[in-house]
């Protein structure tokens, strides 16, 4: 890694790297500080201007708005009690209480230190085990490599709340839509009905834009906009932390770390999990579990301090398997694809120099958020006051120019609107999201080594009989049926 | 009997499911059971379709109450609107390009959006908006990162 160290500062002092940097971070913070908007949704959205960028300047930039719309996640949960995002749900519980009682600018304070503690150091744990996962996945084979996807497109099964059904049947639609165009190693076309615009596959933007951005922007108007909510501006000044703050949380503070980071590395899983688990490990393990719910410090420190910390959990997999821990890092996957990077256990070998130049990124970026955030604080309630009426109608026209850009023809745009549709019809049908977006992603590699697997022992029973394969397939089918599987441990404990 | 939502999602997922099957069934690469070819993947989703879908269709039939609306029909009628309006945008840019049509788009939108939430706007800060919103966007996208925008035919 350190060979590399010349080629990551040279990159890193570039001045339009800089100012992409500073701007990715700062539009990042306020997605990710918006309820309804995301980092994910930032990804998406300026994707496509990265298509002319180098692959380094490209991956700076989409970084700074994945981890500034990560660490954003938490303003809204301070100061109006709703989440910027999945990511941030538990920090409602106490981060708002606090700034009820007065005490808005610690709440903010604890919520930028620990997305920094979070990233930061979750980044350099990455980047030090990044290489050794990698070496280890040199000997998996195709039929592991498939059983490992497959893991991660039921993982999120198991954790989606609600039908089972439904969150296999939105697994199933990724699926249907990952295979349109020519099939990996037989070149058979598929569902493309003679139109050369299929030809080539659907496309992430278009698809991913579709589905999830447009529709979300129209389902939101058709519940009804929010009319910008009254913050309060009063007792925003300093940082509001001491160091004794921080000491007095430290135990908190590690398990956190370690639990974001221990979520955010299982395939398929990440953020939105990670700051549940360690809330409710924090109030488990408070001497004082009253007072969760109503102000806590360590209310806001687990959530946040989780959530962050599973950024680099999540890099892990991303940079070493090629297999994402979430659904950004599903998203940057396909990005770096679109710049030449193949991740996987080989990016070490041909793109190491770019791969580790992704973990320091994310380590600066968690600095400059913290930087920025504690200069900008005063001004975070006025970007929950942007009115949705003016936001919306710029956030589509965003979304329709980056499908045009992504393709070169407005086709693609018409396309796009199908899947508006097609989000819509999912929103009315109660579908979830996050399974369709991994599905979409990992399909082509699950694929592809599938059929490699049965080129070299055309069998199936070797899914089973070999042994990480069989251990990863048992895991899948457990995943596929932990909604049955659950509620029968908990009767069985309950009768006990 | 009034349909429950789960009833006609469950049913969706089934018809899609069966379609998928037919279009699977005209891929000219047989499946064995030594190599399945092109129609592993599809074909397994069309399986879980049709199961899911199924699934779906009996929790429908179980529950007893219909959850809460999702969107009312007017919000419907909201969503339509909006989708219209973003075709003819499509369609507009096909022939008069990015930088006519699309201050007219980003100005109807907030003045939909403004009054369809109840709001009041003034009419020169929707116009302003509009204008830079395409001013910002053009900017960004062509000079700054040297991309295109439709140009429209009639300009080409």
């Amino acid at each position: 890694m350190i060979s590399y160290l010349p080629y990551i500062f040279s990159q890193l002092i570039q001045p339009l790297n800089l100012l992409l940097m500073v701007a990715g971070t700062a539009v990042g913070i306020i997605f990710g500080a918006i309820p309804g908007l995301s980092g994910t949704m930032a990804v998406m959205l300026f994707m496509p201007l990265t298509y002319t960028m180098d692959s380094a300047t490209a991956i700076i930039f989409l970084l700074a708005l994945w981890i500034g719309g990560c660490s954003g996640a938490f303003i809204g949960s301070v100061l109006l009690g709703i989440p910027g995002s999945a990511s941030a749900v538990a920090t409602c519980w106490d981060g708002h209480p606090m700034a009820k009682k007065g005490l808005a600018s610690k709440a903010l304070a604890i919520g930028m230190t620990a997305s920094f503690v979070g990233t930061f150091f979750s980044a350099i744990i990455g980047g030090l085990l990044a290489e050794a996962v990698a070496d280890f996945a040199f000997a998996m084979g195709p039929w592991e490599y498939s059983a490992l996807c497959l893991v991660a497109m039921t993982m999120v099964l198991a954790i989606s709340k609600g039908n089972m059904f439904k969150g296999l049947a939105s697994t199933c639609i990724g699926i249907v839509l990952a295979t349109v165009g020519f099939s990996p190693i037989d070149a058979e076309p598929r569902f493309t009905f003679d139109n050369m615009y299929l030809f080539g596959g659907l496309g992430m933007i278009v698809v991913l834009t579709g589905i999830f951005a447009v529709s979300h922007i129209l389902v939101t108007f058709g519940k009804g906009f929010d009319t910008p909510p009254e913050v309060s501006k009063e007792g925003l000044r300093g940082f509001g932390l001491t160091l004794k703050d921080i000491k007095d949380e430290l135990v908190n503070i590690i398990r956190s770390f370690l639990i974001g980071l221990g979520i955010g590395f299982l395939p398929g899983m990440g953020s939105g999990l990670s700051n549940l688990v360690a809330y409710s490990s924090a109030k488990n393990g408070s001497k004082h579990p009253e007072e969760y719910g109503h102000g806590a410090a360590g209310g806001i420190w687990a959530p946040e301090v989780a959530n962050n910390a599973a950024i680099g959990g999540a890099m892990i997999p991303m940079a070493a398997l090629g297999i994402p821990g979430d659904s950004t890092t599903a998203l940057l996957i396909g990005a770096l694809t679109i710049h030449g990077l193949e991740m996987g256990p080989m990016v070490f070998k041909n793109s190491g120099d770019v791969v580790y130049l992704m973990f320091v990124t994310v380590a600066v970026v968690a600095a400059l958020v913290l930087l920025m955030q504690a200069v900008c604080k005063r001004w975070f309630p006025y970007i929950l006051k942007v009115p949705s009426w003016y936001m919306y109608s710029a956030l589509l026209v965003i979304c329709l120019a980056s499908a045009y850009v992504d393709s070169g023809n407005l086709y693609k745009c018409g396309m796009m609107m199908v899947f508006a549709a097609v989000g819509i019809l999912m929103t009315l049908g109660q579908l979830p999201a996050s399974p369709l977006i991994l599905a979409f992603i990992l399909t082509p590699t699950l694929e592809t080594k599938t059929l490699q697997a049965f080129q070299s022992v055309p069998k199936w029973t070797e899914f089973f009989t070999r042994p990480v394969s069989g251990v990863l397939m048992v895991i899948a089918i457990l995943c596929i049926f932990s909604p049955i599987i659950k509620p029968l441990f908990s009767k069985l404990k309950k009768k006990s | 009997m009034k349909i429950k939502r789960d009833q006609i999602t469950g049913l969706t997922l089934v018809i899609l499911g069966i379609i998928l099957f037919v279009l699977i069934g005209q891929f000219k690469k047989p499946m064995t059971m030594e190599y399945p070819g092109p129609k592993l993947m599809p074909g397994i989703a069309a399986f879980g379709l049709v199961v899911c879908g199924a699934g779906v269709f009996i929790n429908g039939c179980r529950q007893k109450t219909e959850d809460n609306v999702i969107i009312t029909k007017a919000g419907l009628l909201r969503i339509v609107i909006t989708f219209a309006v973003l075709c003819l945008y499509i369609l507009g840019m096909k022939y008069l390009g990015f930088l006519i049509v699309t201050p007219f788009l980003v100005y109807g939108l907030t003045t939909y959006f403004a009054k369809a939430s109840g709001v009041e706007t003034k009419l020169w800060v929707r116009i302003v908006f509009a204008l830079a919103v395409t001013a910002v966007i053009w900017a960004m996208y062509v000079p700054l990162f040297g991309l295109e925008l439709p140009v429209g035919e009639l300009f080409e």
